[in-house]
């Protein structure tokens, strides 16, 4: 049964990276995928220092050697985007993958860690309207699929405080574009061509943590510089019932990835954390050919875990309830025209124990962008993320 | 398993069966954020126009070779160059071998019924002769110069009068062929039933009869009166074929594309589509020829369209398996319009690069209606000769 619900879990990640968007997902491998749990979210994201024997992190691998038993985690979003101009809105849904650790040796904390996830999702629909001599006609632009990654790694404490992590990652998918002009007659030919690119190759995450501060984690998380392979299909119909097909092949740069961050326990109740994050798109290159659209990214998060209950003794369930709070400012890598599209958001969230070890969060993200100046106006968006970690002690050999 | 076990086991499918759901949450597209479109992932329509773009176009006529078989008139005469006789024969005959070698022929007749469709007077009295024919024919593979070759100096009938508009006329045939016609029934000699060839002696006069296709009410028939110890006996003839052959010049005036029906002349154009990006998705086509009504005929029906299609090949005139009818515009009159799914194709083929051999026009009833369609061809005013509208989808 396990077995069966690890495979669903896997095939449905990677169709998830095809749900909800802008046109702007149209640009570079589409909108990148924050990669956060729902624990995460609730704090803003400041999440390169947290450790947690619970919660999975897809930031810093070196974190993982904070879990003590197998772990398996899942996690889901719902977003809404409403854009100002047009009263338009935008709703969707998406795994937001599937992950476990598992422990391998006690001495150093030594953890295997895989997971698959979003990397990025192009998905939008935007039509255009035009006349010739006369004729209306429609133009359709819509983009679907986007990068996946299998990530398979191992972190160890080998010195006290020292958490090291480093995992393989393979970056996978297709990101479909089609272009469909229709006439409004509904007599003429439809001009219809979908580019397909598919994406395959292989970088890395590297990730340290130090705690041998008094109540203080520092953690850093670094994904060097790569290049995947790209290669690109353009099919073309035509009303003879074939069509064009014509090839490319080359590379998508995705540029380091740079994160720091600090996790403060200012009381046994009260955790608070910072993050700065830093990727720069700018020189990236798609095809031989840097891309327009893309500029640096950067996001500054901070955000606060509370166990109000901690210590009460006759909560037995709140007592392992935390509430949370976040904030986060940032720079997606997508900029048009050099217009600053700064994203504010504020977090709230929750984590509470289903049975046993097993955990769940919820969290809620409010956040704005762009302004009437932008093509797509203000947009306000709300994110629910949830997420569910399993734990189980297989690697515990019964003695009855 | 215990309960607890199964809880997130039970926990994890309510999160892909909720995601699923959510996942099908689609909404329609939205104009917004359209000016984000990269300037070069953008499509739009254009157009080309011969006419505006003073397109490089070429035009010609060729003789076709055709059967009549499926003709619904067979044409005898000879009149405005053109001149035609009609072929008729019967392979079996539903006699005994005492009626074929014995039997008394008391009358042997062909009746035709005339058709309104002529070149000439047609109020004047007429000579229609037949005569034997020679040597087996096949109504498909049948030459049109053929016509001295399978005539026999033998006349075995010949009808003395006048025929109106759609008159029905009895020809006597003689008996002696008609009963050598029978023993080869009898015999199995089918082949050896050439039938009849119908002319009309007169020059300046073409005159049409029913066929023998279907639809036709007064098809040729020959009918034979026999007398037998039982008393007079009807005998008809079986398993007809009939077809005519025409023989006319291919008419050539300066700056026409003239099309002629009976004798098959059909029509090519050619448009050079080189200002047309390859690639590009033809979305539609449009196809505009100008008549000359001083130079086409009514003689049969006078249709105001003609056939078009895609020429794809240089050589054998082999045409694409379907045509359009051209139609009448009532805010451009003389025009006729061609526009459909095999122009569009037969575009988009030649923008493709698969070998623009151009268009053939062929004649509307070209098997049957002596006439002829004359169109101003390329060298004709600009603003009549052929246009082709092309709207397409530019490639991003």
């Amino acid at each position: 049964m396990k077995k069966i619900i690890l495979g669903f879990l896997l095939l449905t990640s990677i169709s998830a990276a095809q749900n909800g968007g802008t046109i702007e997902s149209r640009f570079g491998i589409g909108e990148l995928d924050q990669m956060l749990t729902a624990r995460q979210r609730g704090m803003g994201g400041a999440a390169t220092a947290l450790q947690s024997s619970a919660d999975i992190s897809a930031i810093n691998p070196a974190s993982w050697s904070a879990i003590r038993e197998l772990r398996l985690a899942g996690g889901l979003a719902y977003e809404y985007l409403s854009l100002s101009k047009a009263d338009a809105s935008i709703t969707s849904g998406a795994i937001k993958g599937f992950s476990f650790v598992f422990p391998l040796e006690e001495s150093f904390r030594l953890r295997l860690g895989s997971s698959i996830q979003p990397v990025s999702r192009a998905n939008y629909k935007t039509i255009g309207y035009g006349t010739l001599d006369g004729e209306s006609y429609s133009v359709l632009y819509e983009g679907s699929g986007g990068l996946s990654m299998f990530r398979a790694g191992l972190s160890a404490e080998p010195l006290p405080h020292v958490k090291i992590g480093a995992a393989f990652q393979y970056y996978f998918g297709t990101i479909d574009q089609l272009t469909e002009l229709r006439f409004d007659n509904g007599t003429w030919f439809d001009a219809r061509q979908t580019r397909a690119t598919t994406h395959s190759g292989s970088g890395l995450h590297l990730g340290v943590l130090y705690d041998g501060i008094r109540n203080v984690h520092l953690g850093v998380s670094l994904r060097p510089a790569t290049s995947i392979n790209a290669s690109r299909n353009l099919v073309i119909e035509y009303s003879t019932a074939d069509s064009t097909i014509s090839g490319a092949s080359g590379t998508q740069d995705i540029p380091l990835a740079f994160s720091a961050g600090l996790a403060w326990q200012l009381t046994d109740a009260l955790l608070l954390a910072a993050d700065y994050s830093r990727q720069d798109w700018t020189n990236a290159e798609m095809f031989e050919g840097k891309q327009n659209g893309q500029g640096e990214a950067y996001k500054f998060a901070l955000g606060a875990e509370w166990y109000p209950y901690k210590n009460d003794p006759d909560a037995r369930t709140l007592s392992r309830t935390a509430f949370r709070l976040g904030f986060y400012l940032q720079q997606p890598y997508m900029a048009f025209d050099n217009e600053n599209a700064q994203e504010t958001f504020i977090t709230a969230g929750a984590g509470f124990p289903i049975f046993g070890a097993n955990r769940g969060d919820v969290a809620l993200e409010y956040g704005w962008r762009g302004s009437d100046a932008h093509p797509l106006g203000t947009q306000h968006l709300l994110r629910l993320s949830l997420s569910v970690t399993v734990g189980e002690p297989w690697f515990i050999r019964n003695t009855d | 398993m215990n309960y607890q076990d199964r809880s997130p086991v039970r926990f994890s499918i309510a999160i892909v069966v909720s995601l699923l759901f959510l996942v099908a949450c689609q909404s329609d597209p939205d104009p917004t954020g359209i000016g984000l479109v990269p300037d070069g992932d953008l499509i739009n329509a254009l157009r080309f126009d011969s006419q505006r773009d003073s397109t490089d176009i070429r035009d010609g006529s060729f003789f076709f070779h055709n059967h009549h078989a499926s003709s619904t008139a067979l044409a005898i005469g000879a009149a405005d160059g053109y001149a035609s006789s009609a072929l008729l024969r019967w392979l079996y005959f539903s006699v005994d071998s005492i009626q074929a070698y014995g039997g008394q022929i008391v009358s042997a007749r062909l009746q035709l019924r005339s058709l309104p469709y002529h070149i000439g007077d047609i109020s004047a009295p007429v000579q229609l002769d037949l005569h034997k024919i020679r040597g087996f024919w096949n109504v498909f593979t049948i030459a049109a110069d053929s016509v001295d070759e399978l005539r026999s100096d033998e006349r075995i009938g010949r009808f003395d009068g006048v025929i109106g508009p759609t008159d029905s006329i009895v020809i006597d045939i003689d008996t002696a062929t008609v009963r050598q016609w029978m023993r080869n029934s009898i015999e199995g000699q089918y082949a050896e039933n050439h039938g009849v060839m119908l002319d009309i002696a007169q020059q300046g006069v073409l005159r049409s009869f029913q066929s023998n296709v279907l639809g036709n009410d007064s098809p040729p028939v020959l009918t034979i009166i026999m007398q037998t110890p039982n008393g007079l006996d009807t005998v008809v003839g079986e398993g007809m074929d009939n077809t005519y052959l025409i023989a006319g010049p291919k008419r050539e005036d300066e700056g026409r594309i003239v099309l002629q029906g009976g004798i098959s002349v059909r029509g090519t154009l050619r448009f050079d589509l080189s200002r047309i990006p390859p690639a590009s998705v033809i979305n539609h086509a449009t196809l505009y020829l100008t008549k000359d009504p001083s130079l086409s005929t009514r003689y049969f029906r006078g249709a105001d369209s003609v056939l078009v299609y895609e020429r794809i090949d240089s050589s054998t005139n082999i045409l694409s398996s379907s045509g359009i009818i051209t139609r009448l515009d009532n805010s451009m009159p003389g025009v006729l319009i061609a526009e459909g799914t095999p122009l569009t194709r037969a575009v988009q083929n030649w923008v493709n690069g698969k070998g623009n051999y151009g268009l053939v026009l062929v004649p509307m009833y070209e098997v049957s209606d002596i006439d002829r369609m004359a169109l101003h061809g390329a060298a004709a005013a600009a603003d009549k000769r052929p246009r082709l509208v092309v709207t397409y989808t530019s490639q991003p």
